[in-house]
Formats: structure tokens, C-alpha cells, sequence
């Protein structure tokens, strides 16, 4: 929504009505003053041998409220704040349209398919009465698949915001493959935090051992930070006053929760990010230019809903994007899965129909359209985005 | 191909300069009998004092080369109070080599406590903070031998802190850092080189030291 639009017709609705509020107050005060005056000039005839002319008083006073003008003055102030909210007003029902429904097409939905999504959005949350809840309601004993491993998940983030974490070293050793497959140092980092709980509560001796215990399998993976734990060492006990207080701070601990709630949901092949929450904060990135659109074509008597392709694109945000999109450079087509991108043997990339094209069905060997190097169907390779 | 010949072999050189070079030499390194016979075939003037402070100095040296870092510290503090206290380095150097036979002794509770109370303070200093940390790497090792910084545990190491604590020594009683010996071949050295690239494509091959002595 373009909400610093909105704040900025507001800001000068705001500005005028200052200026009118202040304006009124002024000519009161004016008129106010010219009253008072009279009325002191008239109060002031106590002698009687020389009596004040009222009628005189009066009439001067009528002419300088007429000099004044309060009336032409208020209501110019006045007109100039009406129109700025008139403004706003038609700002307002523009941007904030409230009939959203034009922004979208009908599009027939597997409701099985929105109820596992919902359930699995509480059990991702954690909210697992209300997933549990919803699963029963709407009899979808298939969608609790996950429910275990999210559960646990819970329990782990559970236990080290309480500062235990033994649940998560249980699940680093046990998933210890894989994590290095995936290029972790999860355990390493996990390991940390507690030698850093054993220099500050336990002896000397315990954090020796738990160095040479846990730390020393990771000093050839992690050559820069591995001396730094051990430098540690010199200051069991009294952390906060060495040169790696820093390792003290709780942002550790929330970076390394974080951390694997990441790798978790990684290893469980589900997103980080609620797959719910990504979906509706698109919808309402892209609902502006939606709407946009609708009222532009509602205009030519058009129908919208009716088109493959919308004739304007939606911007969404880097943080929308998971897939890279190949467009071939010769035919300048979007790859997809009947189109996919294929790799020359010179490593330059098209799709695969531009590479039928060029080798005729696969009958002769064709050129690189972009280096001198041959190439044959045989020797392409699919790639995957 | 060497320079030639006839361009040095006329310039005289005093016997007596060969000798004390040399001299300097075989004390600088507390060769001392050596430096006995050395005196007694060449009839060179003997040095005032040299034969006291040369046994003192190789006991240090050679406490230092065996990695007993505390007597060498002690011997050094009995020859001269400060020179340990105005030179940190060097002190430190010292330290860490009685910390790292601790490791090597496999007394590892008691090189954690060692190097709590006597290396933690230089943690204080950026400068050290990096080596330090690497002298506390050893601690996670069962065989400190086989880890990275197995450096710390070589020969050579502990010959670098004996060398430096000797020349520490030397510069207190007002003797030269540094051989004549040493100065004289990397000054020839550095010459040679500047002649070799003044010479251009008509050079000879690049000055060798090694393949000098061996010619």
C-alpha cells in the first residue's frame, strides 16, 4: 500500500487546519480587542461635565470590524481546508480501495490441500492444539504427517531458550551427515555456547575437558575460530572482563536458535519462512498494482481475468524470489519443464527447443551460436534451477 | 660464472681483522673452548671479562635451546635485573616456551594454570592475543605434535627465542647484536646482488652464498 502517500496528503490536511485554527483564533482576537476598546472608551466617561458620544464610539467601532472583515477572512481560511480534505478524502477511497475482490480470479482449489497448508502453518508456529484442532475438525488425519518433527523442533527451540542444550547437541549428533553435507557448523556453534556456559560456571578443569572433548574434532574445519575458544581458556570464570566478552552476549544464543531452526526445517525439505505468511505478504505487495489494473480495465471494458499473461508485471521484493528464471538467449523463451535449460559441452546455455532447431531433431551435430565450439544433442546436459 | 678474479684479489686484508672477526664470532656464540684454542694458535688479545659473561651467557642459551624456559629466565636475572623486564617480547617468548614443554610433558591442567597466571596478563595486548591463542590451540590436542601448530613444539622455535634472548644479553653489556661476521655477508651478499642487476643480460647467475662457499 502506498501508505507514505497517504501520510503525506494527511501531514497537509493537518498543516492547514493548524493554519486555520490559528487564523480563526487571530481575527477573533482582533475583533475582540476593537470590542474591548470601545468598551473601555465609553466606560471611561465618569465626568459628567463632558460626556462620551456612544453613538460616535459605536459607529467607529463598525468601522474598523468592517476593515477587518472577519467574515471574508474565515471563510477564506475555511474554503482552503475543505478542499484540502475533500482531497484526502478521494486519496483515501483510492488507495484504500476496500473491494479487494477485483484483485483476484476465481481459481478452483483443492480444499484438502488449504486445510494441510493451514495445519501445518500452527504446527510450524507451534501451535499444535490449533493444528491438532483444525486436522479434526476438518478430518484430515493425513496433514498431522509432519506434526512430530515440527514438535521437536519446538521442544529443542523450547529447551535453549531456557538455556539447556542438550536436546540440540542430541540433534546435531544425530544429524551430524547430514548438516556437513549441507556445509554446517551448527554443532560447532552449539558447542561453543555450552563451553562458554562451562568456563563461566563450572571449573577450570571441566572446561579444559570439554575443549579437548567436543571442540578439538572441529580445530581443522574452523583453523580462525577454534584458537579464539581456546584462547578463552586463560579466563575461566571471568569472561565478561577478557578480551572475548563479547561471547557473552545473548544474541549468541538467539543466532544459533535461529540457525537451527533453519538447517531443522532444511533437513524436514520445508521452508524457513511459514510458507502462509510468504504467500499473503506477496499477495499484499502485489495487490496495489492488482488493483491498479482492474480499475484501468474495468474502465476500457475490459475483462482482466480473461488474459494468460497480465499485461503489467508485479514487483515483489528479492525476499519473494526462491528460483532462479532462465530465458534462452537465441529464442528468448522462458525455460520450463517441457523447455528446460540445457548446458553445451562449451558451457554456454539454451533451452532445448532452441537446440532441436539448431541440430535439426537431433539428426546433425550444430554450432554454439556463441562460440565456434560443436556440439550434438547427445552431449547436452539438462540443468536444474 | 663468479666475478672475476683480478677485480679483489689485490685488495690486502689484515690478518688481525680476519681474527677478530672470527673471534667475535666464536664468543658472540659462546664457543668457548674454541675461543680458547682459537686465542692461543693466533695469539689475538684476549677480550676483557669475556670468559665469565660467555659461561653465563651459554648456560642461559643452552637452558633457553632445551626449552627449560624458567632457569633461563632465572640466569637472566641474575646477570642483569631488567633485561626481561624492558623487553616484553622477550619475556613472553620465555613464558610460552616453559608452557609449551608443560604440553609436551602432557601436564595439561598444569599448563592451563601457568598460562592463566603468567601468560593471561599479555592477553591485555593485541600483539600477543593472536599467539597466545595459538599456544592455548595446543591444549586440545592429545598429540600437540600432530597439530597445526606443531611449530610451536620445533627445534627451530626454541633456537628463534634462544637467539633473541642471547643478542638481549649482548646489547646489555654493550657487545654488537649482531657478528661482524653476519653484518659482513649480508652486506657482501645485498652488494652482489645490486651488481648483478646493474649488469643487466650479461650477468652472472644470481649471487649464491651456499654456492660461494662451495667454489
Amino acid at each position: 500500500m502506498e501508505l507514505s502517500s497517504i501520510k503525506d496528503a494527511f501531514d497537509r490536511v493537518a498543516k492547514k487546519q493548524k493554519l486555520s485554527s490559528s487564523k480563526s483564533q487571530e481575527v477573533v482576537d482582533q475583533v475582540g480587542c476593537e470590542i474591548e476598546q470601545a468598551l473601555a472608551t465609553i466606560q471611561s466617561s465618569h465626568d459628567p461635565s463632558a460626556p462620551v458620544d456612544q453613538k460616535s464610539v459605536l459607529t467607529e467601532l463598525k468601522f474598523k470590524l468592517n476593515a477587518i472583515g472577519p467574515l471574508q477572512q474565515l471563510e477564506g481560511s475555511n474554503k482552503e481546508l475543505n478542499i484540502s480534505l475533500t482531497k484526502y478524502q478521494k486519496l483515501l477511497e483510492k488507495l484504500l480501495n476496500p473491494d479487494i475482490s477485483k484483485a483476484y480470479r476465481n481459481v478452483d482449489f483443492d480444499t484438502h490441500i488449504v486445510n494441510q497448508i493451514i495445519a501445518n502453518h500452527f504446527y510450524h508456529q507451534g501451535l499444535f492444539d490449533l493444528g491438532d484442532s483444525i486436522i479434526n475438525e476438518a478430518g484430515e488425519p493425513d496433514a498431522a504427517a509432519l506434526r512430530s518433527q515440527f514438535l521437536e523442533m519446538h521442544q529443542i527451540i523450547g529447551a535453549m531458550r531456557e538455556r539447556n542444550l542438550q536436546p540440540a547437541l542430541t540433534w546435531v549428533s544425530a544429524n551430524r551427515e547430514k548438516l556437513v553435507q549441507i556445509g554446517s557448523n551448527l554443532e560447532l556453534k552449539i558447542h561453543t555456547l555450552q563451553f562458554v556456559e562451562v568456563l563461566q560456571n563450572g571449573t577450570r578443569a571441566d572446561a579444559l575437558k570439554y575443549a579437548r572433548t567436543y571442540l578439538a574434532p572441529f580445530a581443522s574445519l574452523n583453523k580462525g575460530e577454534f584458537p579464539k575458544l581456546m584462547g578463552c581458556l586463560l579466563y575461566a570464570g571471568r569472561l565478561e572482563s577478557s578480551p572475548y566478552s563479547e561471547l557473552l552476549s545473548p544474541i549468541h544464543w538467539e543466532m544459533t536458535t535461529e540457525e537451527l531452526t533453519r538447517q531443522f526445517c532444511t533437513l524436514l525439505g520445508q521452508s524457513y519462512e511459514n510458507p502462509l505468511s510468504v504467500a499473503v505478504a506477496a499477495g499484499v505487495e502485489g495487490l496495489p498494482t492488482l488493483l491498479k489494473l482492474a480499475n484501468v480495465m474495468a474502465a476500457k471494458k475490459q475483462e482482466w481475468q480473461e488474459m494468460k499473461q497480465l499485461p503489467v508485471p508485479v514487483e515483489l521484493g528479492k525476499e519473494f524470489q526462491f528460483h532462479s528464471i532462465f530465458v534462452c538467449p537465441v529464442s528468448r523463451d522462458q525455460g520450463s519443464e517441457e523447455n528446460p535449460p540445457m548446458l553445451l559441452p562449451c558451457l554456454h546455455v539454451l533451452c532445448k527447443q532452441s537446440i532441436m532447431k539448431l541440430s535439426k531433431n537431433s539428426t546433425r551435430t550444430f554450432k554454439c551460436p556463441y562460440c565456434p565450439a560443436e556440439a550434438t544433442v547427445a552431449n547436452c546436459k539438462q540443468l536444474y534451477f | 660464472m663468479d666475478l672475476d678474479p683480478r677485480q679483489y684479489e689485490n685488495l690486502a686484508v689484515n690478518d688481525n681483522d680476519i681474527h677478530n672477526i672470527v673471534l667475535s664470532y666464536l664468543i658472540h656464540n659462546c664457543y668457548k673452548e674454541s675461543v680458547e684454542s682459537f686465542i692461543a694458535c693466533t695469539g689475538a688479545t684476549q677480550p676483557a671479562d669475556y670468559l665469565e659473561d660467555m659461561d653465563k651467557r651459554k648456560r642461559i642459551f643452552h637452558f633457553a635451546l632445551e626449552g627449560n624456559a624458567l632457569k633461563a629466565i632465572e640466569l637472566t636475572e641474575q646477570l642483569a635485573k631488567d633485561i626481561l623486564e624492558n623487553n616484553k617480547d622477550l619475556q613472553f617468548d620465555l613464558l610460552s616456551l616453559h608452557f609449551v614443554e608443560l604440553v609436551c610433558s602432557r601436564k595439561c591442567t598444569e599448563a592451563l594454570e601457568f598460562a592463566q597466571t603468567k601468560l593471561g596478563p599479555f592477553g591485555k595486548e593485541p600483539k600477543y592475543m593472536e599467539k597466545l591463542e595459538d599456544f592455548m590451540a595446543l591444549l586440545a590436542y592429545k598429540e600437540p605434535e600432530k597439530s597445526p601448530m606443531f611449530h610451536l613444539l620445533s627445534l627451530e622455535y626454541r633456537q628463534q627465542v634462544a637467539d633473541s634472548l642471547n643478542r638481549a644479553i649482548l646489547a646489555h653489556l654493550n657487545l654488537p647484536s649482531y657478528t661482524a661476521m653476519e653484518r659482513l655477508i649480508q652486506q657482501a651478499t645485498v652488494v652482489r646482488q645490486c651488481l648483478s642487476q646493474e649488469a643487466g643480460k650479461d650477468a652472472p647467475p644470481p649471487f649464491s652464498l651456499k654456492d660461494f662457499l662451495r667454489s
